[in-house]
C-alpha cells in the first residue's frame, strides 16, 4: 500500500465512524485484528452486530469504491467475525457485512459518504 | 533478590500483568511502602523512577482469551512466569506477593500482603498497575464503547451498564460470572426470537433488527481449524 492510499484509508475510518454513529450506529471496535486478518470496524445497529468494512477512493479513481470488496476479502472479513463472535462467546447472534464508500472528490472537498447496508450474504460465505 | 506482583486478576476485561523488578541496594527509592494508597500521579512518578533505578524489570502478560481458555489463577501464575523469565538478571530469590509462587527454576517466596511490606514487591505491583493502565487506555481507542480508561475493565456501574448494552468485546473475560450472565441473557433473548445485543434501547432494537440480517453459528472450538496456512491474511 502507498504512503498516500494508507492516508487515504485512515481518514476514511474515522470519517466512516461518525457517519455511522450519526446512522445511530455504535461502535464497538476499531480495526480489530486477529490471526485472521483486520476488519475496520465492528459496531452494534439495534440488535445486530455489525461488521463494517471502509473502502475510500478519490473521485479520479476508475470504479466506485462499493464494489471494490472482492469475494475474497469478503471471505476474509467474515473469518475475521467469526472470531470476534468466538472471543464474545456468542452461539448466536444476529449479525450483517456492511460497506461504508467514502469518494474524496478531486482537489479536496466534502466526501461522498454511503452506507451500503447487507453488503455482501453472511450465507453465501463458505466458512460459516 | 527480584520482587513480582500482578495487575488485573479480578477484572472483568483485558489481560493479567505481572511485573518482576530487581532493585539496588541501598534506600533509594521513597513512597514505595503502600503501593495501594498512592494516587495515580504519585504511582506514575514512581514508576518512572523505578524504570530508571532499577538493575532489571521483567513484564508479563496474558490476554483475557488466554484467562478463558485456563483460568484466572493459572493466567497469574503464567503472566508472573513471564514477567521473571523477561528478568536480564537471574536474582537469587523471588519474591511474590500473595500466597501462591509460579513454577520457576529459582527459589521462591509467597509473601502475603507483600506489596504492602516489601519494597521491592510495592516497586513490581506499581510497575504491574501502571503497565495495565497504559494497556487498557490502548483498549479503550480500539473498543470505544466501553469505557476501558475509566474503569481499567474492572467491574464498575458504568462497565456494567455498557456490557448489558453492547454485549461484551473480544477482550472481555467470558467465564467471568458478570460477562457470561450477559451472555446467557442473551442467548435467552435470541431463543425467545428476540434482538440479541441491546437490552435497554427496545425502540432502537426493533428498528435494526432487520429481517435480512443472517443467523451464524459459531462453534466455540472452531478457532484452530478456520486458521488456515497460505491464505492471505493482510488487509
Amino acid at each position: 500500500m502507498t504512503r498516500r492510499r494508507l492516508q487515504l484509508g485512515e481518514s476514511g475510518e474515522a470519517i466512516a465512524a461518525r457517519a455511522l454513529r450519526r446512522a445511530g450506529y455504535r461502535i464497538l471496535a476499531e480495526r480489530y485484528a486477529c490471526p485472521l486478518g483486520e476488519v475496520d470496524l465492528v459496531a452494534r445497529d439495534g440488535g445486530t452486530l455489525v461488521f463494517v468494512e471502509v473502502k475510500t477512493r478519490s473521485s479520479a479513481d476508475r470504479y466506485p469504491p462499493g464494489e471494490a470488496v472482492h469475494l475474497r476479502k469478503q471471505r476474509q472479513i467474515a473469518r475475521v467475525a467469526e472470531h470476534y463472535l468466538a472471543a464474545i462467546g456468542a452461539g448466536a447472534v444476529p449479525c450483517r457485512f456492511d460497506v461504508v464508500a467514502i469518494t474524496l472528490p478531486e482537489g479536496g472537498g466534502v466526501p461522498r459518504i454511503e452506507v451500503i447496508r447487507d453488503a455482501f450474504p453472511a450465507e453465501g460465505i463458505e466458512v460459516f | 533478590m527480584a520482587g513480582v506482583d500482578e495487575a488485573g486478576r479480578g477484572a472483568l476485561a483485558g489481560p493479567v500483568v505481572a511485573a518482576a523488578v530487581i532493585l539496588p541496594p541501598g534506600p533509594r527509592l521513597r513512597g514505595l511502602a503502600d503501593s495501594k494508597l498512592l494516587t495515580p500521579a504519585a504511582r506514575e512518578g514512581l514508576y518512572a523512577r523505578i524504570r530508571a533505578q532499577a538493575l532489571a524489570v521483567g513484564v508479563g502478560t496474558v490476554e483475557a482469551a488466554i484467562v478463558d481458555a485456563a483460568n484466572v489463577l493459572q493466567a497469574t501464575l503464567m503472566a508472573m512466569a513471564q514477567a521473571v523469565a523477561a528478568l536480564h538478571a537471574r536474582p537469587d530469590i523471588v519474591l511474590v506477593d500473595g500466597n501462591i509462587v509460579p513454577p520457576l527454576a529459582l527459589a521462591s517466596r509467597a509473601i502475603p500482603h507483600g506489596d504492602a511490606l516489601v519494597p521491592v514487591i510495592s516497586a513490581a505491583s506499581i510497575v504491574a498497575k501502571v503497565t495495565r493502565d497504559r494497556l487498557m487506555a490502548d483498549l479503550a481507542g480500539r473498543f470505544p464503547a466501553y469505557g476501558f480508561d475509566r474503569h481499567k475493565g474492572y467491574g464498575t456501574a458504568d462497565h456494567q451498564a455498557a456490557l448489558e448494552r453492547h454485549g461484551p468485546s473480544p477482550v472481555h473475560r467470558v467465564s467471568f460470572a458478570p460477562v457470561r450472565a450477559v451472555v446467557d441473557a442473551r442467548d435467552r433473548r435470541l431463543q425467545l426470537g428476540l434482538p440479541g445485543i441491546a437490552a435497554g434501547d427496545a425502540v432502537a432494537s426493533t428498528a435494526g433488527f432487520d429481517v435480512r440480517c443472517s443467523m451464524v453459528d459459531v462453534p466455540v472450538d472452531r478457532g484452530a481449524e478456520v486458521g488456515l496456512p497460505g491464505e492471505d491474511n493482510t488487509s
